[in-house]
C-alpha cells in the first residue's frame, strides 16, 4: 500500500444548476489512485460515475460545475486540476500529457474528417518537442503495440474504415501516446462483443504492465471488474458507498446496495438446476434533485432503520482498505473516515 | 416433416415441436448505380436449421452482425424468406410452413407470434399513448371487438406489472424498465403461443435487466410461452434458456442443451466464446482470451468454414469444404469437421 499516489481526489462535488433545481450527480467523493493500479468504478446509469471522470479532467459542461480538489502529482509537484482556468493552457499541459481518457464510444470520440493516424499525432506534438516523421513513426509502433494488423496503411484510414473493436484499439493508442501517469477508461468494452471485449481488457492489463500507468476503468459490468481490477469502488446516487480490494468486494461484500447488485446478475458459472429467480432491486434509482437528508438507498434498502431515513452514514473502515457507507457497519459517533 | 436427417429425432412423445426452421436463408441484395444493379448478397442468415419445443426456451447468441436478430425477424415474417421454410405448428391447423404465408393466414400467425424488441427508447412510438402502443396489434390483426379493447390492455397491462392509471400517458413518462414491461403487454395482448425476443435487456441496468428476466420467466410458466431468445450476452442466455444455439457468420455453428454448450463446447469458436465470458470471481481468473483476428464480412465469407480464417485447429479440409450441421449427441448438434466424417458435399 506504500504506493506512490498519482491522483488524489477530494471532496469532489458536481452539481449542475438546472431551472428546476440543483441536480448533485456528484456529491461529494474522495478517493486516491496510486502508481500502476487499477481501479475499478463501478455503478449503474446515473450513478455519476462518467461524470466523476468528466470531473476529474475538468471538462464538464455547464450547467454543471465541478468543486472541491483533484491533486495530480508529477515529480513532487501537486496540480489542482480544478483551479485551473478549464480551457487554459496550463490545463493542456496537464490533460492528454499526464491523464488521457478512453471513451465509450470510439466512432463519437473521434473527429470524422481526420485519419486516425493524424489524431493521434497531434496529442504527441502538442505535448514533445518531435518533427512530425518522428511522431509518424512513434503512431506507427503505437498502433502496432495495441495489436493493429498493417499499422502503416492503418494510419491513413479514417474512423469510419474501421470496426468497432479496431476503432477502440485506436483510441487506447491516443490516449497511451503520451505514456500518461493515469488512463480513465470510461465504459471502454461496453460497445463491444465478448471476444472483441476479451482482447481490449487483455490489450489494457497487458499495456499496464508495460508503461506501469494507473487506470481508472469504469464500467457497470461487475464481471469485468472481477476481472480486471485490483480495487473497487461502487458508486450510487452520486456517492461512494463502499470500497475495497476486489477479492473482498467480491467474497465479502457489505453495503446492501453491493449485496443486491451482485444478487442480480446472472452467474455464468452456475450449472444446470439453478434456474432460480434473479434477485431484484426494488424500485428505480431517484433523480438527485433535493434528496431529503438520509441514506442514498433507503428507499431500496429493504433492511433500513429509523436511523437510515434521518441522516446520512459516513464512509467507516470496517478492515484495513475496505470502507463502507452504512449504519449496519463501524462506529459512527466519531470514528468515520472524514468526508 | 421428419423425413430429413436433420428434423428433430426426440424420441420422447410429451415434446411437441412448435417450430422448424429449415434451411432457413435470408439473403439482402448490395446494389450499385441508378438500374439497382445486384452486385452481390449480404448472406445475413445461411442455411439455418433448428426446431423449438412448445414451452421451452431457446436462446440465440452472436457477436454483432452475426445474423441473429435477422434469423429472429424472419422467423416471424417480419422479413420474407430468401429459401427455406418455417413450419410452425398452430393450435388448431398443426404445422404449416408461414413463410408462405400471406393476408388473413399471416394475420393469424402474428396472433400467435410476436416480438419484443431490444431498445425500449426506439420501439415505442413517443406519439401514442401507452394504451395505443399496447393496443395496436389486437387493432391490426382485427382479433377483438372494439368494445373489448380497452379492457384486454388493462389486463396485458396487469399481466407485466405495470398501474392501469397510467393508461394514457407517452412512453417519455417511463423509465427503461418499465418502457419493456410496455413492449412485453404489447406483444402479451393477443394472447400468442410464441415470442421472440431480441436483446430485451441489454439496454437496461442490471437491477432493471434482473426484473424483466424475471418476468419474462413468470409469464412463461403462467401463459405456457414458448421463447426465442436473441441476446449476446451469454450469462443472460444460460440464465434463460433450455438450449443454446451459437451463431457465426449467418449459420448455425452449433446447437445443444446448456449445459452441454456451456461445459462442454464442441465448435471451436463457441469454445473461443466461451473462454472470452468474463467471470464475476476474482480468484477465477478468465484468460481473457479469444479468438484472434476479427468476424467476417458476410457479403463474402470465407470459404469452406466461415470460422477458418480464426480457427486454432484449421485443417486443409476446412479451407475448400463447408462443414454441414452434424449431431454428436443426443440434442447436441455442431457445424465443424473435427467431429463425425468429413462429407464430400461441397457448397
Amino acid at each position: 500500500m506504500e504506493r506512490e499516489v498519482v491522483l488524489s481526489v477530494k471532496d469532489l462535488k458536481t452539481y449542475f444548476f438546472l431551472p428546476h433545481g440543483v441536480l448533485k450527480a456528484v456529491d461529494g467523493i474522495s478517493f486516491d489512485v496510486h502508481k500502476g493500479e487499477l481501479v475499478g468504478l463501478v455503478g449503474e446509469s446515473g450513478c455519476g460515475k462518467s461524470i466523476t471522470a468528466r470531473s476529474i479532467l475538468n471538462i464538464v459542461r455547464s450547467p454543471g460545475r465541478p468543486t472541491g480538489e483533484v491533486w495530480f502529482y508529477r515529480d513532487g509537484e501537486a496540480t489542482n486540476l480544478l483551479d485551473l482556468k478549464p480551457d487554459g493552457a496550463e490545463i493542456r499541459r496537464t490533460r492528454g500529457d499526464l491523464v488521457t481518457m478512453v471513451f465509450q464510444e470510439p466512432m463519437n470520440a473521434f473527429s470524422m474528417v481526420h485519419t486516425i493516424g493524424h489524431q493521434i499525432m497531434e496529442g504527441l506534438l502538442l505535448h514533445r518537442k518531435i518533427s512530425k516523421e518522428e511522431a509518424r513513426a512513434q503512431t506507427i509502433k503505437l498502433l502496432e503495440n495495441v495489436g493493429m494488423s498493417n499499422p502503416g496503411q492503418r494510419i491513413d484510414e479514417y474512423p469510419f474504415q474501421l470496426s468497432g473493436g479496431m476503432r477502440q484499439r485506436a483510441m487506447i493508442a491516443m490516449a497511451i501516446a503520451t505514456n500518461p501517469h493515469l488512463l480513465i477508461c470510461d465504459e471502454p468494452t461496453t460497445a463491444l462483443d465478448v471476444s472483441v471485449q476479451a482482447q481490449i481488457l487483455s490489450l489494457l492489463k497487458d499495456l499496464q504492465a508495460q508503461y506501469g500507468m494507473a487506470i481508472i476503468f469504469i464500467t457497470h459490468d461487475l464481471a469485468v471488474i472481477a476481472q480486471i481490477a485490483e480495487r473497487v469502488i461502487v458508486m450510487y446516487l452520486g456517492k461512494i458507498v463502499e470500497e475495497a480490494p476486489v477479492r473482498e468486494i467480491f467474497h465479502a461484500p457489505l453495503h446492501p446496495y453491493t449485496l443486491k447488485l451482485m444478487a442480480a446478475v446472472p452467474d455464468v458459472q452456475l450449472g444446470e438446476g439453478d434456474r432460480r429467480r434473479l434477485q431484484t432491486i426494488e424500485g428505480f434509482v431517484p433523480e438527485p434533485i433535493d434528496l431529503p437528508q438520509q441514506c442514498v438507498f433507503f428507499n431500496r434498502c429493504g433492511e433500513a432503520w429509523e436511523r437510515c431515513g434521518t441522516s446520512m452514514p459516513d464512509m467507516v473502515e470496517v478492515s484495513p482498505g475496505h470502507f463502507v457507507r452504512c449504519f449496519k457497519y463501524g462506529d459512527h459517533g466519531d470514528g468515520g473516515r472524514a468526508e | 416433416m421428419m423425413s430429413d436427417p436433420k428434423a428433430p429425432t426426440s424420441s420422447k412423445n410429451d415434446k411437441e415441436v412448435l417450430l422448424n426452421v429449415q434451411k432457413l436463408r435470408k439473403y439482402f441484395p448490395i446494389e450499385k448505380g441508378f438500374l439497382k444493379r445486384i452486385m452481390g448478397y449480404v448472406r445475413a442468415v445461411d442455411d439455418v436449421t433448428f426446431h423449438i419445443y412448445r414451452g421451452e426456451t431457446v436462446g440465440l447468441v452472436g457477436e454483432t452482425g452475426c445474423g441473429k436478430t435477422t434469423c429472429g425477424l424472419t422467423v416471424l415474417c417480419g422479413l420474407p424468406a430468401t429459401a427455406g421454410r418455417v413450419d410452425f405448428t398452430f393450435r388448431d391447423k398443426g404445422p404449416l410452413d408461414v413463410t408462405q404465408f400471406g393476408g388473413e393466414m399471416l394475420k393469424q400467425y402474428r396472433r400467435e407470434a410476436q416480438m419484443i424488441f431490444q431498445d425500449p427508447y426506439s420501439s415505442l412510438n413517443p406519439r401514442m399513448t401507452v394504451r395505443d402502443i399496447v393496443a395496436e396489434p389486437l387493432v391490426i390483426n382485427r382479433s377483438c371487438p372494439g368494445s373489448e379493447v380497452e379492457d384486454r390492455v388493462i389486463q396485458s397491462m396487469k399481466v407485466v406489472g405495470l398501474d392501469s392509471r397510467y393508461l394514457r400517458r407517452y412512453p417519455h413518462a417511463f423509465s427503461g424498465g418499465q418502457r419493456q414491461r410496455i413492449s412485453i403487454a404489447r406483444a402479451l395482448i393477443v394472447s400468442p403461443s410464441f415470442l421472440v425476443a431480441d436483446e430485451p435487456t441489454s439496454a437496461l441496468d442490471v437491477s432493471i435487466q434482473a426484473q424483466i428476466l424475471n418476468l419474462m420467466m413468470d409469464l412463461q410458466e403462467q401463459f405456457g410461452l414458448t421463447y426465442l431468445f436473441i441476446s449476446h450476452n451469454l450469462s443472460v442466455v444460460k440464465h434463460m434458456s433450455r438450449r443454446v444455439g451459437i451463431m457465426y457468420l449467418g449459420r448455425l455453428a452449433e446447437i445443444g442443451e446448456k449445459t452441454a454448450i456451456f461445459e462442454a463446447p464442441r465448435h471451436p469458436y463457441t469454445q473461443a466464446l466461451m473462454r472470452a465470458i468474463p467471470k464475476p470471481d476474482p480468484d477465477q481468473p478468465s484468460g481473457l482470451q479469444s479468438a484472434p483476428g476479427e468476424i467476417g464480412n458476410p457479403a463474402n465469407p470465407p470459404s469452406g468454414c466461415a470460422f477458418h480464417p480464426r480457427c486454432d485447429r484449421c485443417m486443409d479440409v476446412c479451407r475448400q469444404v463447408r462443414p454441414e450441421l452434424i449431431q454428436v449427441a443426443e440434442e447436441h448438434f455442431v457445424a465443424c469437421h473435427l467431429y463425425g466424417e468429413p462429407g464430400p458435399r461441397q457448397d
